[in-house]
């Protein structure tokens, strides 16, 4: 079972897609937070994460470039999910590190068409 | 003789034209006109024997009068606007010509003011200038008012979308959840919360638009990307709602082809064009073209959207693209929509360096055509 790291900061939004990633098969870990984020990442060592960008103490742009300068954790693929549906949103996430970008609200169809690419690669389990 | 008599035609020509004194060499007033004594309201023999202080209205500054008497006791002709008091306390405004008389060593004797009436034009002035100040200020109210309406909008809209987010997301949780415990009806009824919760989405999305827009926060950002790839990424968004109406879509784009400029907001104007074509088509065709074509030297593309619906009367059309407008109120009535659409596609055009034109009969369907630079080159 692939295990993702939701970084979300929102309650309602956190609990929602968990849910229905839970339903969709993946066995799900939340952090509210970019600190949270990177010490579970540390600790889990998830296949992949899903990143909230406008996040409390450390944003998501932060938690990611912090993450891809480590060498053990800068293999996990990052997808960067913010609500601002801005032009220059999508390259400032790929520049700070992110491996793919998806808009919110998320539409689950297309989160899962981007989330798969990653898992399928990813042979370690 | 002859000379006296010119002398007299000449006086009286002046004091028929002008408001004329004359003043001996320390400013005692020797002689003054009807035209002066009716203006100031004072009599000949209250005039005689004072100073020109008597119509002093405290105006202007002692450097003024300062001034003048230099000018005028070097023998030189001065000429201002003065601002004098009558007897009964009104004012009134002069301009004025004082020439000396001067001996033969070049010193004065006696000096002759001779002025006209000006108050009403510079009642005129300060009432204009005071108008043109008032307006600057309105102006720049109005758009500080539209400004902190915009930035308003901006922050609400991002407000609203949260709550939202979590709206549309259980209902689609509990919509998959219904569906597989096999309960159809209420899978029905959570579906219609959720498409309601993506059209309130969708009009806010327009409001954050254009009040971005509005508020000077719009970027454009270009990149380089595959116009195919667009236009059928926006078709297969569209389909199902060109479905739902009974149209057909038709689209024909140049193979290949790739285009550098703002890729979200071209995708936002081809998803408004065509939901706006299939908003006012019924049972009929909506075509897309994309074409290369340069427009003034520069290279670029024009995107056609074709429809054969209702149509518009040029009253209509000119509407069109203002925010917050659609053709008339019963059509948002009738069609619903902020009536943003339009406006945002315009704008956005006009910031990727194009613009849109629309072409219509009423009754016989519209065409839109919307031409982009392609900035690579």
């Amino acid at each position: 079972m692939k295990k993702i790291l939701l970084v979300e900061d929102n309650e309602l939004n956190r609990d929602m897609l968990s849910r229905r990633l839970v339903r969709k098969g993946f066995q799900v870990i939340t952090a509210a937070d970019g600190g949270q984020a990177i010490a579970l990442a540390e600790s889990e060592k998830p296949d992949l994460i899903l990143m909230d960008m406008s996040l409390p103490v450390m944003d998501g742009w932060e938690a990611t470039r912090q993450l891809k300068r480590r060498e053990h954790l800068k293999s996990i693929p990052v997808i960067a999910l913010t609500a601002h549906a801005m032009a220059g949103d999508k390259a400032k996430a790929l520049q700070a590190g992110c491996d793919d970008f998806d808009t919110k609200p998320v539409d689950l169809a297309r989160l899962l068409d981007k989330m798969m690419p990653f898992l399928q690669a990813d042979t370690k389990d | 003789m002859e000379l006296e008599r010119f002398r007299q035609d000449i006086s009286n020509a002046l004091d028929a034209s002008s408001i004329v004194a004359i003043t001996d060499d320390k400013g005692v007033i020797t002689y003054v006109n009807d035209k002066f004594c009716e203006i100031s309201k004072y009599t000949r023999e209250e005039l005689i024997g004072k100073t020109h202080r008597i119509i002093n209205s405290g105006h202007h500054p002692k450097a003024f009068f300062k001034e003048m008497w230099d000018t005028i006791r070097a023998g030189k002709i001065w000429r201002g606007e003065v601002k004098n008091r009558a007897k009964d306390g009104t004012y009134y405004w002069m301009n004025t010509t004082i020439v000396p008389f001067l001996n033969e060593d070049s010193t004065p004797h006696h000096y002759i003011s001779i002025r006209t009436d000006i108050t009403d034009r510079v009642i005129a002035q300060t009432e204009l200038a005071e108008r043109t100040a008032q307006l600057a200020k309105a102006h720049d109210e109005a758009i500080q008012a539209n400004l902190i309406k915009s930035q308003f909008l901006a922050n609400m809209s991002h407000e609203l979308r949260t709550p939202l987010n979590a709206i549309i997301g259980y209902s689609e949780m509990l919509m998959e959840e219904a569906e597989e415990l096999g309960l159809p009806t209420i899978a029905e009824d959570l579906a219609k919360i959720r498409n309601a919760g993506n059209h309130l989405l969708a009009l806010i999305n327009d409001i954050l638009d254009i009040s971005k827009i509005e508020a000077g926060k719009m970027d454009v950002s270009m990149e380089t990307f595959s116009l195919s790839d667009v236009v059928q990424d926006v078709v297969s968004t569209v389909c199902p709602l060109i479905e739902t109406k009974g149209n057909q879509l038709t689209t024909s784009c140049v193979e290949g082809a790739e285009m550098t400029n703002d890729e979200l907001k071209l995708r936002q104007i081809l998803m408004n064009l065509l939901s706006n074509a299939n908003k006012f088509t019924d049972a009929g065709s909506i075509h897309l073209r994309v074409a290369p074509e340069a427009r003034d030297g520069q290279d670029g593309y024009v995107f056609h959207v074709q429809d054969t619906g209702i149509g518009m009367t040029p009253e209509q059309m000119s509407k069109l693209f203002q925010p917050f407008t659609q053709a008339d109120a019963s059509t948002t009535r009738k069609y619903g929509g902020t009536g943003l659409g339009l406006a945002i596609s315009k704008r956005f055009s006009n910031m990727m360096g194009g613009d849109i034109e629309v072409e219509s009969k009423f009754g016989s369907g519209t065409t839109f055509t919307c031409w982009l630079p392609d900035k690579k080159r």
